[in-house]
């Protein structure tokens, strides 16, 4: 019988952890396939965050590191200036990423670390319990937002991409969303694209992923998909915000 | 000494002995019964410095002038406007002690155009016994960074090779070679050979410029 | 080799360089910033790497990488800075990697004062950070001293899979001293097969981790991580013994202060007192048996601690004695150094039974 489907080899057998319906197994699967397609699976180093991926460094089946809440890029720079010719990627969250670590990602970018952020963007705080996230939109309910986001309070919702697009080493900035499957082959091929700008020595490459949580926005999965599209989208365009010439 | 300018200023690698160097200098200065100034123009080192004895000095009639911050131990440049005054009134004898490499050189450089080229010496520290100045060209090259930086000439050697308090009489000849190869090269005096009290029966006739027999003033905490 | 004049800062960089260190994170703060300017200066010589990084956080955290990567990595800072790599330093000591921490202290709490001090004593050999852990903390007296415990403590982190600390006041990273490079003692140190090199060919994924969910689990990684401590208890203590035949008031003193309270016991011995010194090395794991053995000395009516902190070693010192003899306490704080006067009083003090 001729095998029509098989699993990528950048992902181990261990069943994830993630609820149904979430996103972040698309994700998964999507920078596990990139690697194994760009030879890459051999020689890459993951960093793996504080937030619901926190396990992630049980799922890649490269080399991986479990960093503290917002210090991947940290951990990332000292395991690339060791090993110049890896694969270096970190894998974080909104809360990690656009909250906590907002230093150690804006000066990673600023360095033009040779590394790959794939940011998870799903506007909420999903391990903790649906707290509310520095990318929670205006008006949308957290536990920490019982009325919704107001913006006089809490500022508005951050928008990393176009913030670090600013920064003249992140070459490459992208973001994509994973609610429909144009969209998911368009996240993969930016995926793909990070990389290669890295591997090509060119800077600092991320893509940032919308992506839902079905459980704590208390949406069915197919009702979460459609929400990201009609409320996030339009706060967070889905773009490519810069590309350097060589992988263009 | 008084045949030196008006305005000594005191460099060398961190290290090399410049502060012991302008305490001692300042202090013989004052003893000659001149209107003695002292600038603490180190914003490199947090420890040793010499407005560590500023009671000292306040003593003989010397005028400290360190950080606008009082108090020793700040780490803030905070340097002070009263340089301004020993700079420009030339009543007064000043001696600059200048925080190490080029660095510390850097401060002085602010000051270029209170300093009239023929009103000033400055004196390049040297000790043969630092690793980052032990031979001809590292020392070489530290001298001409600190000029650059400071924005003025070095117009004198002074060899101050030394190991603390286990210096032989062998450090200061290695160091008086060290400063002859400087000096062939670059075309300056040494002026002066820094030996502590202790030695100075036991050095040989070859020295080159004057000797100066020196204290220990910046003491360690067991030292004193 | 001859003898070198070397400021302490920078001799321990050279140090570290010479023992293997290639990389090197940190961020400025007084009284240590010759570390990182000579790693700036020496490190891309040989090959090595320098990275400024944005913050103390950043920079301990480039350590975990790095050091998860297989390589040898050092980072140094000063008291408030070393505060804000607890998190890190927790997190590389629950991950089982080497790496080695300098701290030139400075007087505290809060942004204190830049001159030296010994009150991080408690921050350095209790933990530090959150959980059950330790570094293994060596305190150096001398420039000598520093050099050569910065070359072992890579060998160290390496053998047990742990950070260590060198623990030195400032007066040990600003002052100058004469030294000598020499060769420590080789150790046969295990292959780092479980660095994250990318796989290379290898089956397995490695991964460096300090999460535990399961809390049996958790407990099992702790008791082996504490089966480590106890070989390290049982194998690395240093401690050096100074005058104790005889004495009848022992000091306990490390780093610069102990060669404050040498001229003390020789200030004593002029007036026919005799005293002793105890001066541990390596802080922890602390020189208890040392300890304990003194007190049984007949002739040993007492000891005194004398730190530049309001009294945290003492607290060790008592542990160890068991409360055989008294144990006093005298201390200057603030970035103020004892004297050695002050020292002989308070001797002079207690043997006389005014306390």
């Amino acid at each position: 019988m001729a095998v029509v489907f098989e699993k990528t080899k950048g992902l181990t057998d261990k069943p994830t952890h993630y609820c149904p319906g979430c996103t972040h197994g698309i994700i998964h699967r999507l920078v596990a396939e990139s690697l194994e397609e760009l030879g890459l699976l051999d020689k890459a180093v993951g960093v793996a965050p504080v937030g619901c991926a926190v396990f992630a460094y049980d799922y890649f089946a490269c080399d991986m590191q479990e960093a503290a809440h917002g210090r991947a890029p940290a951990v990332a720079t000292g395991i690339k200036r060791v090993h110049p010719d890896a694969a270096v990627f970190t894998y974080q969250g909104d809360g990690d990423l656009a909250s906590i670590g907002t230093a150690e990602i804006v000066h990673a970018a600023m360095r033009g670390e040779k590394i790959t952020t794939i940011f998870v963007n799903n506007a909420i705080y999903g391990m903790t319990g649906g707290q509310m996230a520095p990318t929670t939109l205006v008006g949308q309910k957290a536990t920490t937002a019982p009325l919704g986001r107001n913006a006089d309070h809490a500022g508005m919702p951050i928008r990393i991409s176009e913030m670090l697009a600013t920064i003249p080493k992140a070459v490459f900035i992208e973001r994509v969303s994973v609610h429909d499957v144009p969209n998911i082959i368009k996240a993969k091929k930016a995926i793909k694209k990070a990389f290669e700008v890295q591997m090509q020595g060119l800077g600092f490459s991320m893509v940032e992923v919308l992506s839902t949580c079905p459980t704590n926005w208390g949406k069915t999965p197919i009702e979460a998909l459609k929400w990201l599209k009609e409320n996030m989208i339009p706060y967070y365009p889905v773009q490519n915000f810069r590309t350097p010439e060589e992988v263009k | 000494m008084k045949k030196d300018k008006r305005i000594r200023i005191i460099t060398g690698h961190y290290g090399s002995g410049k502060t012991e160097f302008a305490v001692n200098y300042t202090f013989k200065l004052a003893e000659q019964g001149c209107k003695t100034a002292i600038v603490d123009l180190d914003i490199v080192n947090p420890y040793f410095r010499s407005r560590q004895i500023e009671p000292e000095f306040e003593k003989k009639g010397i005028r400290v002038i360190a950080s606008s911050v009082r108090g020793l131990a700040g780490d803030v440049p905070a340097l002070s406007p009263e340089i301004y005054t020993v700079l420009e009134d030339k009543s007064y004898q000043t001696v600059i002690d200048v925080g190490g490499d080029k660095v510390g050189a850097r401060a002085l450089g602010r000051y270029h155009d209170k300093i009239e080229q023929d009103d000033y010496d400055m004196f390049f520290v040297l000790n043969a016994n630092r690793p980052l100045t032990s031979d001809k060209e590292n020392a070489i090259r530290y001298l001409k960074s600190i000029e650059q930086a400071s924005r003025q000439k070095v117009t004198a050697l002074v060899n101050n090779t030394h190991l603390c308090g286990e210096t032989k009489i062998e450090d200061i000849l290695k160091g008086q070679e060290l400063c002859l190869q400087v000096s062939e090269e670059l075309g300056l005096p040494i002026r002066y050979t820094v030996v502590h009290k202790s030695l100075i029966n036991y050095l040989p006739d070859n020295i080159y410029g004057e000797i100066f027999p020196i204290d220990i003033y910046m003491k360690k905490p067991w030292e004193m | 080799m001859a003898k070198e004049l070397w400021k302490g800062n920078e001799a321990i960089a050279e140090a570290a360089i010479r023992a293997g260190c290639r990389f090197f994170f940190g961020y400025p703060i007084t009284p240590q910033n010759e570390i990182p300017e000579y790693m700036s200066l020496r490190l891309p010589q040989v090959g090595g790497c320098f990275l400024q990084a944005e913050s103390e956080v950043a920079a301990i955290n480039m350590v975990y990488g790095a050091a998860g990567a297989g390589a040898r990595v050092m980072t140094s800072s000063s008291s408030p800075g070393i505060s804000l790599k607890q998190e890190g330093i927790s997190y590389i000591a629950g991950a089982e990697l080497p790496c080695v921490i300098v701290n030139i202290v400075r007087g505290g709490p809060g942004l204190g004062g830049i001159q030296p001090a010994q009150s991080d004593y408690f921050q350095a050999t209790k933990g530090g950070g959150h959980g059950d852990y330790h570094l293994v903390v060596l305190a150096p007296d001398s420039i000598q001293e520093a050099v050569n415990l910065v070359q072992e403590a890579f060998d160290i982190a390496d053998q047990y899979r742990n950070p260590v600390m060198i623990l030195g006041d400032g007066m040990i990273g600003q002052m100058m001293e004469p030294v000598e490079f020499g060769e420590i003692k080789k150790r046969e140190l295990p292959e780092k097969t479980w660095a994250t090199t990318g796989l290379r060919g290898r089956k397995e994924h490695n991964v460096i981790n300090s999460l535990f969910i399961d809390p049996a689990v958790c407990e099992k990684h702790n008791q082996k991580i504490f089966t480590k401590y106890a070989e390290i208890e049982k194998n690395e203590v240093k401690v050096e013994e100074y005058n104790l035949e005889g004495a009848e008031i022992v000091f306990a003193a490390y780093g610069t202060v102990a060669r404050i309270v040498k001229n003390a016991i020789k200030a004593l011995e002029k007036d026919g007192i005799k005293a002793g010194l105890i001066r541990p090395i390596t802080l922890w794991p602390f020189p208890k048996a040392n300890f304990f053995k003194a007190a049984d000395m007949p002739g040993v009516k007492a000891f005194l601690t004398v730190e530049m902190s309001m009294g945290q070693m003492v607290e060790d010192v008592e542990l160890s004695v068991k409360g055989k003899k008294p144990v006093y306490f005298y201390g200057r704080t603030g970035g103020m150094v004892p004297t050695p006067r002050e020292i002989v009083e308070e001797a002079k003090k207690i043997l006389g039974g005014a306390r």
